[in-house]
């Protein structure tokens, strides 16, 4: 997918005592198929930046391109093709286990394929694919979704995504809430998703996540991009001016660093760090 | 949302603002009473309703509130007015004499389009009084304002203070709520929703698609609610004291008179079945 | 001092599987305990039964050596606070001040004497700027500091922090625990019961109590829970990274003895 924002402007309440400038000029390209994270404090500006991508949200001024289609304020969207913005963009929000609502989980996760593709002659394929990719077997197809637990309800809306195939993938704090177990084993299902050709963009505040998984992750502060570069290298620098969190392996090599050794910029969890200290030691 | 819905609460500091919640709300219903007093002739109606909305235009003058708020929230009600417009053609208010036009037994009376404009204009004038009230009054304050007159209840095992907790409680959800169903609007949207240009049943579904996750996500929210209540001492049956005192001042008991000799100066009017057309000011010259 | 005492107690939302099976759990005044355990695990049914916020199914609560049934549950009910996961949906009042005062109109506080509490406690916990904005107009970590307040205002001898920093972001994170730790060396007879996933959190409490199934795995200062790297990893629970990097260092002979800080234990390596 091809994703490039020319001078983009977001401004809410813009008229009103509740104004807030979210976005000042923002200028990406993000075509690669990566895992982007895009990290930032609350109120940065990072969901908004996300919410233009599939034209939830239209810019104040400048232009959003996705692929051949643009959003700008000025493009008048006429009838439903606001849809060809969003059936190839799977968007699933913090706390997406609250989106379902039919009456059984098949039905639920079959929805976004009958509302994209209407002339689709079988949705129930593309459901029971996406449901196996989740690791939701046949037993779950007729059960309700309000009866399954919070964890099994977060894979059901992920498999309400997957199943109308989209190209790319926009995570916003999925690992929020989860234990240590829950959130490996959710992000190592993004990561085989990714590997079969989805571009994943992932909204998040855990750095150790951002630094296990992500090819690529963008700080934005004030509404404007501040650093663009791959995980390894940007964590380690200091970003807690950005209101982020040094990963722990980091924090260890800073205070080695300040001890006076020497450690290679390649060390990045505690096996190479205990390789490197004993090569080196 | 950047439209200030009906109802909500705009935080300025105006005169308005700071009066009491108390003398607001019947303030409102007097000036209510003033709007909805039927007088002598169609002229003299529209000179005095002239003046009212006048009147009701300064306060939204001094309120801060503005006249394209207030438009916006007669937006949606567009099929009402045309509606009222046809029952008036067909049924003609009593006593039409003026017809306009003419056809088989069908007769087009002026009136019809007379009775029209003076509900909508009624209409109008009540949206903004109520506007007024809800933008210059925080729901803690009207809370507040409703329980006191609620408290004579309370002799008839009326339950007024839990009644005024619940309502509290309830506007202080109605943002927490709205952000919930903006969060779920966009969720259902991504996955192909159009709220705005889909067919009839594609906007069902999405009705579904809202309701039902916003129905079970308050379910939980109140039962965290129903916890912290708790946790922190909440008993509806033991006595509580109230933090908020109200303290009427020198400006409500003014506020207040001059809404009194502004209601009574349209009671007159009233009673005296008072029409321009036919009656000269009798204490004017 | 034994100030809450759990005596076999079991809990179950339906009355068809057990959330809590016979759980027996005794803590200290001035305590400062973590309770951990996978999602669904328990904890959080064990941190409101704690606090009589639920009823055991069988098995008691005791609260001072009381036992605490529905008649006198207000005792500790006057003598407790909970700070929740999601910051919302605790917000009572409709502003900061507002919902400070609530407690104190629940304990009766006549209405003359709130503002010097409300403005004290406000400040304590920095939020006097705040005391007449909305909740939806603050941050997560604003509302747990308002949350605080309302509860300190109230003077109680246990708080229990329910997946308190879950939702926040890592400032509000940092905010919210750094301030826990000042309001305990304010107040050493506090006691503080966290119910988390934070493992750092849990490894600077005085003890971790390890929930799985509805049972008590371990109970046990950090340091000896945390040595069952194996038990805790197929209950589906991590270690803390400084456990993991002490055990890792100690394997290879790089260090001779263990030093859980950071900053001490980076010096030990250099030498």
């Amino acid at each position: 997918m091809q994703i490039k924002f020319n001078h983009v402007f977001f401004t809410y309440n813009a008229d009103s005592p509740f104004k807030v400038e979210a976005l000042k000029d923002i200028n990406l390209e993000l075509s690669e198929n990566n895992i982007t994270a895009i990290v930032g404090r609350t109120g940065s500006g990072k969901s908004t930046l996300t919410e233009l991508i599939n034209k939830l949200l239209t810019p104040t001024s400048g232009e959003v391109h996705i692929n051949n289609l643009v959003n700008a304020p000025k493009v008048k969207i006429k009838g439903k093709a606001i849809k060809e913005f969003r059936k190839e963009i799977g968007f699933l929000f913090q706390f997406s286990e609250n989106q379902l609502f039919e009456d059984t989980v098949l039905k639920d996760v079959m929805f976004g394929v009958q509302s994209f593709y209407p002339k689709n002659k079988n949705p129930e394929a593309l459901a029971k694919q996406a449901l196996t990719l989740v690791g939701l077997d046949e037993s779950f197809y007729n059960r309700s979704p309000f009866d399954l637990s919070g964890g099994e309800k977060k894979k059901v809306a992920i498999a309400g995504v997957l199943a109308y195939q989209p190209k790319l993938l926009i995570l916003d704090e999925p690992t929020a809430g989860l234990d240590v177990k829950g959130k490996k084993e959710i992000m190592d299902l993004f990561k085989k998703i990714h590997e079969s050709g989805v571009a994943i963009i992932l909204v998040t505040h855990d750095m150790d996540v951002v630094l296990d998984y992500a090819d690529k992750m963008i700080i934005i502060d004030d509404g404007q991009i501040q650093k663009i570069g791959a995980p390894k290298d940007i964590l380690q620098e200091d970003v807690e001016k950005y209101n982020l969190e040094t990963p722990n392996i980091y924090q260890v090599i800073h205070l080695l660093k300040a001890n006076g050794k020497n450690i290679s910029s390649n060390v990045n969890d505690i096996p190479s760090l205990i390789k490197e200290l004993k090569h080196h030691g | 949302m950047d439209k200030y819905i009906l109802g909500k609460y705009v935080p300025y500091n105006t005169i308005i603002h700071r009066l009491d919640p108390r003398m607001k709300i019947l303030g409102m219903i007097m000036l209510v009473v003033s709007v909805f007093l039927s007088y002598g002739s169609w002229t003299t109606m529209f000179v005095l309703s002239g003046i009212n909305a006048a009147s009701i235009f300064t306060l939204m003058l001094i309120s801060k509130v503005r006249l394209r708020d207030l438009l916006y929230q007669l937006r949606s009600l567009w099929i009402l007015i045309l509606l009222l417009m046809i029952i008036n053609i067909f049924v003609p208010p009593v006593g039409s004499i003026h017809v306009i036009a003419e056809s088989g037994n069908f007769k087009l009376y002026a009136e019809s389009f007379l009775q029209s404009g003076k509900i909508i204009l009624r209409l109008l004038e009540m949206f903004g009084i109520a506007m007024i009230l809800t933008a210059s009054t925080t729901p803690q304050e009207l809370t507040y304002g409703f329980s006191f007159f609620m408290r004579p209840l309370k002799k008839i095992k009326f339950p007024a203070e839990e009644v005024a907790m619940t309502v509290s409680i309830a506007l202080r959800f109605i943002p927490t709520l709205l952000e919930e169903t903006n969060r779920i609007y966009k969720a259902q949207s991504s996955r192909g929703i159009d709220f705005k240009k889909g067919n009839i049943k594609e906007k069902f579904k999405g009705i579904i698609a809202l309701i039902i996750p916003l129905f079970v996500s308050s379910l939980s929210m109140s039962d965290d609610l129903a916890f912290a209540l708790e946790a922190r001492g909440y008993n509806p049956k033991a006595n509580r004291t109230q933090y908020r005192q109200l303290h009427w001042k020198v400006n409500d008991t003014i506020a207040i008179i001059l809404v009194i000799l502004y209601m009574s100066m349209f009671i007159t009017f009233t009673a005296m079945n008072f029409d321009f057309m036919k009656q000269s000011f009798p204490f004017i010259w | 001092m034994e100030i809450l005492k759990l005596n076999n107690v079991s809990y179950s939302y339906n009355k068809k599987v057990d959330v809590l099976t016979d759980v027996n759990l005794s803590i200290n005044a001035g305590e400062d305990i973590a309770i951990i355990g996978h999602n669904g695990s328990g904890k959080s049914t064990l941190g409101k039964l704690l606090i009589s916020l639920l009823k055991p199914r069988s098995g008691t609560l005791s609260f001072n050596g009381t036992i605490i049934d529905n008649k006198n549950d207000s005792l500790i009910r006057a003598k407790s606070g909970i700070v929740f996961q999601n910051p919302n949906n605790q917000f009572i009042g409709v502003t900061v001040r507002d919902d400070i005062a609530f407690g104190l109109e629940n304990k009766c506080v006549p209405h003359e004497k709130m503002d010097a509490i409300i403005n004290e406690y406000a400040s304590k916990m920095g939020v006097s700027n705040l005391l007449d904005k909305e909740p939806s107009t603050l941050s997560g970590g604003q509302k747990q500091r308002v949350a605080l307040a309302g509860i300190l205002a109230m003077l109680p001898d246990i708080i229990v922090f329910d997946e308190a920093l879950a939702m926040l972001d890592p400032k509000g994170k940092k905010e919210i625990s750094e301030l826990i730790k000042e309001i305990k060396k304010n107040n050493p007879a506090l006691t503080i019961i966290r119910i988390t996933h934070d493992l750092d959190e849990a490894f600077n409490s005085d003890k971790v109590v390890v929930l799985s199934k509805g049972k008590i795995m371990f109970n046990d200062t950090p340091i000896n829970v945390f040595k069952h790297v194996n038990e805790l990893k197929e209950l589906g629970l991590d270690i803390p990274f400084v456990v993991k990097l002490n055990q890792a260092l100690l394997n290879e002979g790089l260090i001779s003895e263990v030093d859980y800080n950071l900053h001490s234990l980076a010096k030990k390596i250099c030498k």
